[in-house]
């Protein structure tokens, strides 16, 4: 059976992790599989191109200059979102590329004139990606994950996560929410209690208050700012050294690109510098021209510098730390462990702040970039049974419920209810001679009805005239395993009943997921295509490397023509690898320089023997 | 080389035919024991050699897979010295270029104006150059290959974009300018080269495609 992988799908940057064995105390070895590039994380980046081509990652962020509106990043915040939610109308003024709305009102992607996408299908091309980084290391096919989403998604972003997962080829095992993969990291689940998790990563903040008991994780509150992350923290630093540089030599570094890349790549160093040493130097020698000539910028930078500059930041995560452990009903002195998570918790001032408002020294022995996809990869190994670990039940994420008298919301399924679940409660009519009651469907744990999200809404028609208060409306509720919720209300009197079973109002529709499984496929033979010629290629320079070491060792064991043959072959494979030649060409190349290898290895026996 | 595979392939299947043979000895033995009821340890002593047929076809066996275990390891880890030898000199390599960018940005700068003109301070100018180039041969010794850039198809592989420029000069996505040099060492790349890319002005648009 093959592995199951554990992926962390980030709004600016993905990773993949799989358990690769048990140790010899027994004790899981999860590693973190690095791209073809060698990094151990991807950017969450989709780009299309002129010619066609559909590019993912590292490569994708190189061009998106030349190609902006059709280069799409952040496509998480999109996920599960109708085109008027407030975090999409937020994002739509700072993304590059047009945001659309689809014929249900859906925040969709418009990557050409006349062609939309769905969030799921872009973040499919991702998870496409982190698969195939799995399989080159595992050198076998994958097709089972789990894919971490933040605590508080609801059931639209969670099923268009899912599909964007059966879209990418893989079968989603589990859904889990970040926060508890980095705790099941930590292995927090066999010690229980309550545990705060500080993720402070490029884009955004999130802080979650997670209860565990018996294995059983309860997310009891979150919070956050999904507008605060080390990007803001880099522009503080820019913005100084910039302001700085001009009132020296009246040059706005900020105006030019290549200067305002170079200070953005010094300031981004002197940061990570920072969390190790007390002070740095920044040099950029001829940063910019003045009108005497090269002008350079010179300066060091102390810790103590960088942590006031940046204090006001840090002061909004607490704040929101602060919110949200009273949201959860904590006392802070019941907080038994806090996580940290996120590039940016490695900078000592962070870590500072946390353990002072915490009162106690977080736990930061993982690295915080990489923590989410190794407890979703402990997860996937325990639900293949390659470890004995605690399976996380299925729970809901949000509360479920109905519209009730005035507008008000009254749950019926609360939030973290273990799955499959159901609950019923009679309802009534509210005026005289009702015929029909509305029953509107919403999750969420507003009080209002309108600060909710729909779900779905029906009548139950033919209620016989009653005064209000008379009849009896039952209202079933019931989630199955997959987590699909059904809804039946029943007139008791007329026993006339009215069921409907939800798909998230937002979403996919299954034969969508199918069309776009099936064009998923026709992408994978070109893809194939192209890691074939990098294979051959690959193959081909060792052929190469190892023809011409043979050569110099026994070269005189051939006869001289051939000798010069072979040298020929060998010129010809290194000249079509140089100019990019097609792949059958490379092929036959290769197949001839490999038969002149053979050739020299039976010279090289048969002269050993004779 | 070639002999020894065959050489110990014709081993193993010595050893497991003497495997096998003294398993069946075994067998035979443990029926004996239960119709005849004698004591184990007798038993035991009566036939050493079977017994120490059995140990040895054991031993040699888990000294085979150790054997085998140990050759995939030592394998593994050339692989992985190898890869970290790589990776160690990409990284420092990394950390160097940029002081060869800032030495390639002065003697730029020094051409641009008429510094040169001013005395002594040419030789010293073609001293830097000579620095410069030095630099240059100990990269591409090292296998270390400028990516080559302006005039170029821009392919964002190996190149990154910093600015979309409206030209003439050159044929649209291709590169106009270059504003750092990229390197890469075969197939890997070592940093992308920074660049320029061309698109065409308005207007000019719809000739060109």
């Amino acid at each position: 059976m093959s592995k199951i992988i554990g992926i962390d799908l980030g709004t600016t940057n993905s990773c993949v992790c799989v358990l690769e064995g048990i140790d010899a105390r027994g004790k899981p070895e999860i590693v973190v599989i690095p791209n073809s590039e060698g990094a151990r994380t991807t950017p969450s980046v989709v780009a299309f191109t002129d010619s066609g081509d559909r590019l993912v990652g590292q490569v994708a962020k190189r061009q998106a200059t030349t190609n902006p509106t059709r280069t799409i990043s952040a496509v998480k915040r999109l996920m599960g979102q109708k085109i008027d939610a407030p975090e999409v109308v937020e994002y739509k003024k700072v993304a590059t590329y047009d945001i659309v709305p689809d014929h249900k009102k859906d925040a969709w992607v418009s990557v050409q004139a006349g062609l939309k996408m769905s969030p799921p299908e872009v973040s499919s091309f991702i998870l496409v990606a982190m698969k195939e980084i799995a399989e080159t290391y595992l050198g076998e096919p994958v097709t089972e994950a789990i894919i971490t989403v933040p605590a508080y998604f609801d059931d639209a972003q969670r099923q268009a996560t899912k599909d964007a997962g059966k879209i990418a080829g893989l079968e989603v095992k589990r859904i889990i929410n970040e926060p508890t993969a980095a705790a099941l990291a930590y292995g927090l689940d066999s010690k229980g209690g309550t545990i705060v998790v500080y993720d402070l990563g490029g884009g955004t903040f999130d802080v979650s208050v997670l209860e565990i008991a018996g294995g059983v994780f309860n997310v009891k509150a979150t919070g956050g700012d999904t507008h605060l992350g080390g990007e803001d923290f880099d522009r503080l630093v820019i913005d100084k050294f910039a302001e700085e540089f001009k009132a020296t030599h009246n040059i706005d570094l900020r105006e030019d690109r290549m200067s305002l890349q170079r200070l953005r790549e010094a300031a981004e160093r002197a940061k990570h510098e920072l969390s190790s040493s007390l002070e740095t130097d920044i040099n950029v020698p001829f940063i910019a021209t003045g009108p005497k000539g090269p002008v350079h910028l010179e300066r060091s930078l102390k810790r103590s510098e960088l942590d006031i500059l940046v204090r006001p930041l840090i002061a909004r995560t607490i704040v929101a730390c602060k919110n949200t452990l009273k949201d959860a009903g904590v006392d802070i002195k019941k907080v038994d462990e806090v996580v940290l998570v996120g590039g940016m918790t490695r900078m000592p001032a962070v870590q500072e702040a946390v353990r002072n408002f915490f009162e106690r020294a977080p736990a930061k022995t993982v690295n915080p970039d990489e923590v989410v996809a190794y407890g979703a990869a402990l997860q996937g190994a325990a639900l293949g049974g390659e470890i004995d670990e605690v399976l996380l039940l299925d729970v809901t994420p949000l509360s479920i419920g109905v519209e009730t008298g005035g507008g008000v919301f009254t749950k019926l399924i609360p939030r973290n209810t273990t799955i499959p679940t159901q609950k019923s409660e009679i309802f009534t009519t509210s005026v005289d001679n009702q015929s029909f009651v509305p029953i509107h469907v919403l999750q969420g744990e507003r009080e209002m009805a309108a600060d909710n999200r729909s779900l779905a809404s029906f009548e139950l028609t033919g209620i016989p005239p009653a005064p209000r208060g008379v009849p009896k409306i039952q209202v079933t509720f019931s989630i199955n395993a997959e987590g699909l919720l059904s809804i039946e209300a029943v007139d008791q009197g007329t026993h006339r009943s009215h069921s409907v079973t939800v798909t998230p109002a937002s979403g996919l529709s299954q034969q969508q997921v199918d069309d776009l499984v099936a064009q998923g496929d026709k992408f994978k033979e070109a893809d194939q295509m192209r890691r074939s010629l990098a294979e051959l290629r690959n193959q081909a320079e060792t052929l190469i490397y190892t023809t011409e070491e043979a050569l110099n060792a026994y070269g005189d064991l051939l006869d001289p023509t051939r000798a010069a043959e072979v040298q020929e072959d060998i010129q010809a494979l290194r000249g079509m690898l140089a100019s990019g030649a097609s792949i059958d060409a490379i092929r036959d190349a290769h197949a001839q320089l490999e038969n002149a290898a053979y050739e020299i290895a039976e010279a090289m026996y048969g002269g050993v023997e004779g | 080389m070639n002999t020894e595979p065959s050489h110990s392939s014709s081993d193993v299947t010595s050893s497991s035919e003497t495997g096998e043979s003294a398993t069946e000895r075994n067998a035979q033995l443990g029926d004996d024991l239960s119709d005849g009821a004698v004591d184990g340890d007798t038993a035991v002593d009566l036939d050493p050699l079977a017994q120490a047929l059995n140990d040895a076809a054991q031993f040699k066996d888990k000294w085979m897979r150790t054997a085998a275990d140990f050759d995939n390891y030592r394998k593994r880890t050339r692989r992985e010295v190898s890869d970290a030898e790589k990776k160690g000199r990409d990284q420092l390599l990394r950390d160097l270029l940029p002081v060869f960018d800032n030495l390639e940005r002065a003697t730029v700068h020094a051409n641009l104006g008429d510094v040169a003109e001013a005395p002594g301070v040419k030789g010293l100018l073609d001293g830097i150059d000579l620095v410069a180039r030095q630099f240059r041969d100990a990269l591409s010794r090292l296998g270390i290959e400028r990516i080559e850039s302006v005039g170029r198809p821009f392919d964002p592989s190996i190149h990154e974009a910093i600015q979309h420029l409206e030209t003439a000069e050159f044929e649209p996505g291709c590169i106009a300018a270059e504003v750092q040099p990229g390197y890469r060492d075969g197939e890997r790349l070592l940093r992308p080269a920074l660049v320029v890319v061309a698109k065409a002005p308005p207007g000019a648009s719809t000739q060109v495609n």
